[in-house]
Formats: structure tokens, C-alpha cells, sequence
């Protein structure tokens, strides 16, 4: 969905309920790989990371960016904002004496060009979009570095069960990242 | 055409075999075309997933709640209606100006980029707040003596509709100066008055804008 486009239309049409439609729909597209990103921007401070979720989608539902053909997505431009602002907020907290070793705690740590930020928010969709089934597999599998013996205790099916659904939960997060255009 | 071992790929490709049943495997990728097959489809995904930590999928399983949705529809809301008050209650913003003493506000034409400077003393306390335009909000920098040592600080923007927003709070140091960037949601010319506060609500100093 082009959201540039839905904002025009809200815009056209003048309305409340418009309004609220492109709020929503920036919510739903956007706010939990967003969410992942800002965790990482506050150092895993979720109170902090969904401060800057908030302002970044309020900002671009105040003022979108231009409408460009070349870059129909709006991630790169929510990626940058909510960066900015996180650095924003950082300096803020910094200006505080009292909290400076906090701040120190807390400091935006992030390397990642947007290119490298948007291939794991892309990632994180597509795991996002596997049922709850595939993605709890490869969360027990891949992220919390178990065996098949101990996915298979610990989800409560046999070990062969483990397996088949490991593969077909691979296939469709290929399948998924693909429609995503991540290929490599 | 299938072979039974391929639904094992996936947990190979992951790593998480017993060794035992690993080598196996690898023995038999030697001679299965399918299962070479598979192994190549999925060749690239570990690669990918490590682009995410495990917190990071967690989080994304359990996207933010429809309270937060709601707390940016509400602040959605609030824009909305400034946009629509601005002009009514620049008015009323203005009778602002005659409480103040030593006052300077620098001029601001409506929708013009520029940084804007204001200074403002209210008896001991004497600051200045700078105003810029940011990405899609402002940027303020305030700088602030004769405070209290110690007085815990807040620096309040406020819109037209008497909608606040606290852009960055600190405590003043011993020598009762303080130098603080805050950052608004709002536009500069979206911005009626700039407020230095205790946590309390007192007012330090009142930098009223039209
Ligand atoms: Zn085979």
C-alpha cells in the first residue's frame, strides 16, 4: 500500500474519518517493525523506543514526505526520522546532569545504514507474517539456539514434528522474504 | 519426485541436528539431488535471520498495543485542532505578552525557516530560548541562569489550543545555569509559548510567541 498516496486522498477529502483511516493504516503497516527499530535506538528501552514510534508516525502523519516514484516506500524516511529523533531525545536527556550515566546507558548505539536497518526491518516482517506456528519454531530453533530435542520438549510435539515444521517455516519465510524483495 | 529425509533440511540448514544425525545428513545431501535442492533454497536464511535478535521477534510477535495507537490517535487529534485554532486564539496568546517584563520577542513571520531567538527574565531567573524549525517539529535551545542550584526544571512547548508538551526537563546546576535542547512535535509557528517550569507548575520564566 502506498501511504503517500492514502495521506493525499485523506488530505482531498478533508476528513475526520480519512484522517483517521491513514493514521490507522500507518499504524498497522508500520509500527512494530518500527517499534524493533526504536528498541534497538534506545538501547531496549521499550517505554522510550515506543516515544519515538509515536512521534515518528505522528510527524509523517502531519507532514509526509513528497510523494517520489523512485521510492514508493516509506521506510527509509521512518527509519530516519525515528533515528533523528531518538538522537534528539538523547541529547535531551543528556542536557540533565543528574541523569548522565543514564544517558551514557542508554546511548543511540546504532551503526546500521538505513539500507542495513531496512533489510532487518524487512526481515522482521516477513517473520512477522509466517503463522504463529512457523515463527515459534524457528524462535525456539534459530533465536533461543535449541535442538530439536529440546524445541520438541519445550514446544510439546515429537521431534519429527520439529523438524518438518522447521522446513516448511523456512519455506515460507523464503517465499515471504522474496515477495519482499529479499533475495539474497 | 521426493525423498523423506528432505523435511529434515530446514533443522540441518539451522544447525540444530544431533551431530550424529548431522553427518548423516551431510553424507546423504552427497547423493540426494532434492535434498541438495532444498539445502540450496534455504541456503541464504540463516544469514538473514541473524539480521534480527530474538528480543527483536518477540517484540514483533506482540506488536504495540491499541492503547499506544490510541495515545497517537489522541495526539493526532490534538494537531488536528490546532491547525483549525491557530488563528482564533493567536489573540488570545498575544494578551500574554503584557504580563511579562523584559521582554524581547524577535519577529516571526508566519511560515518563515529561520531560528528564532527569544529572551525573557522573570525577577532572578534569566533565559533565552532559540526556536528552529527540525525535521517536522522544533528544535529549542534554551539557556537559563539564576535558577535555584538543584531546581529540577521542565521546558514546556505550548500550542494554540493550550495543548503542552514537555520537550526536555533537567536539573539546574550548582551555579543555577543551564544549557537544555528539548525537541517539539510542533511547528515553530505552531508554537505560542515557551515555558521553563518546576515540576510543580511554577512558572520560571514565560516566553509568550505570536
Ligand atoms: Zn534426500
Amino acid at each position: 500500500m502506498n501511504l503517500v498516496g492514502l495521506w493525499a486522498v485523506g488530505r482531498v477529502v478533508g476528513s475526520t474519518t480519512a484522517d483517521d483511516e491513514t493514521l490507522r493504516a500507518l499504524w498497522n503497516e508500520h509500527a512494530g517493525p518500527l517499534l524493533a527499530y526504536a528498541m534497538r535506538l534506545t538501547g531496549g528501552d521499550r517505554g522510550r523506543a515506543e516515544d519515538v514510534v509515536q512521534e515518528t508516525l505522528l510527524r509523517t502523519w502531519r507532514r509526509p514526505p513528497e510523494a517520489d516514484p523512485e521510492r514508493p516506500s516509506l521506510r527509509p524516511w521512518l527509519l530516519t526520522v525515528a533515528h533523528r529523533i531518538a538522537i534528539d531525545h538523547h541529547r535531551a536527556r543528556q542536557a540533565r546532569p543528574t541523569e548522565v550515566g543514564e544517558a551514557a546507558l542508554a546511548g543511540v548505539a546504532v551503526d546500521d545504514d538505513v539500507d542495513r536497518a531496512l533489510e532487518s526491518w524487512l526481515v522482521l516482517e516477513a517473520l512477522r507474517s509466517l503463522s504463529q506456528t512457523h515463527r515459534e519454531v524457528l524462535l525456539e530453533t534459530y533465536y533461543r539456539d535449541r535442538s530439536v530435542a529440546e524445541a520438541a520438549a519445550t514446544l510439546g510435539i515429537p521431534e519429527g514434528t520439529v523438524k518438518s515444521r522447521t522446513f516448511y517455516a523456512l519455506r515460507s519465510l523464503r517465499v515471504a522474504l522474496e515477495e519482499r524483495g529479499v533475495t539474497s | 519426485m521426493t525423498c523423506t529425509r528432505e523435511t529434515s533440511v530446514g533443522a540441518y540448514i539451522l544447525g540444530i541436528l544431533e551431530p550424529a544425525e548431522r553427518e548423516e545428513m551431510a553424507r546423504h545431501l552427497a547423493t540426494c539431488a532434492i535434498c541438495r535442492s532444498a539445502r540450496d533454497e534455504f541456503a541464504a536464511l540463516p544469514g538473514l535471520l541473524s539480521r534480527v535478535t530474538a528480543q527483536e521477534v518477540e517484540t514483533a510477535t506482540e506488536p504495540p498495543g491499541e492503547l499506544a495507537f490510541r495515545r497517537l490517535s489522541a495526539a493526532a487529534d490534538r494537531a488536528r485542532r490546532l491547525r483549525r485554532n491557530r488563528s482564533v486564539l493567536s489573540a488570545a496568546a498575544a494578551v500574554l505578552l503584557v504580563l511579562l517584563a523584559g521582554l524581547t520577542v524577535a519577529a516571526w513571520p508566519d511560515g518563515s525557516k529561520p531560528p528564532t531567538t527569544v529572551s525573557a527574565s522573570h525577577g532572578q531567573v534569566h533565559a533565552r530560548v532559540t526556536i528552529q524549525a527540525a525535521d517536522t517539529g522544533s528544535q529549542l535551545t534554551l539557556q537559563l541562569r539564576g535558577v535555584p542550584s538543584g531546581q529540577r526544571c521542565r521546558l514546556v512547548v505550548v500550542g494554540a489550543d493550550g495543548q503542552r508538551e514537555v520537550a526536555g526537563s533537567w536539573t539546574a546546576t550548582y551555579a543555577g545555569t543551564a544549557e537544555v535542547k528539548g525537541w517539539s512535535g510542533l511547528a515553530p509557528s505552531d508554537v505560542h509559548r515557551v515555558v521553563v517550569e518546576t515540576p510543580q507548575g511554577r512558572d520560571l520564566v514565560d516566553f509568550p510567541l505570536s
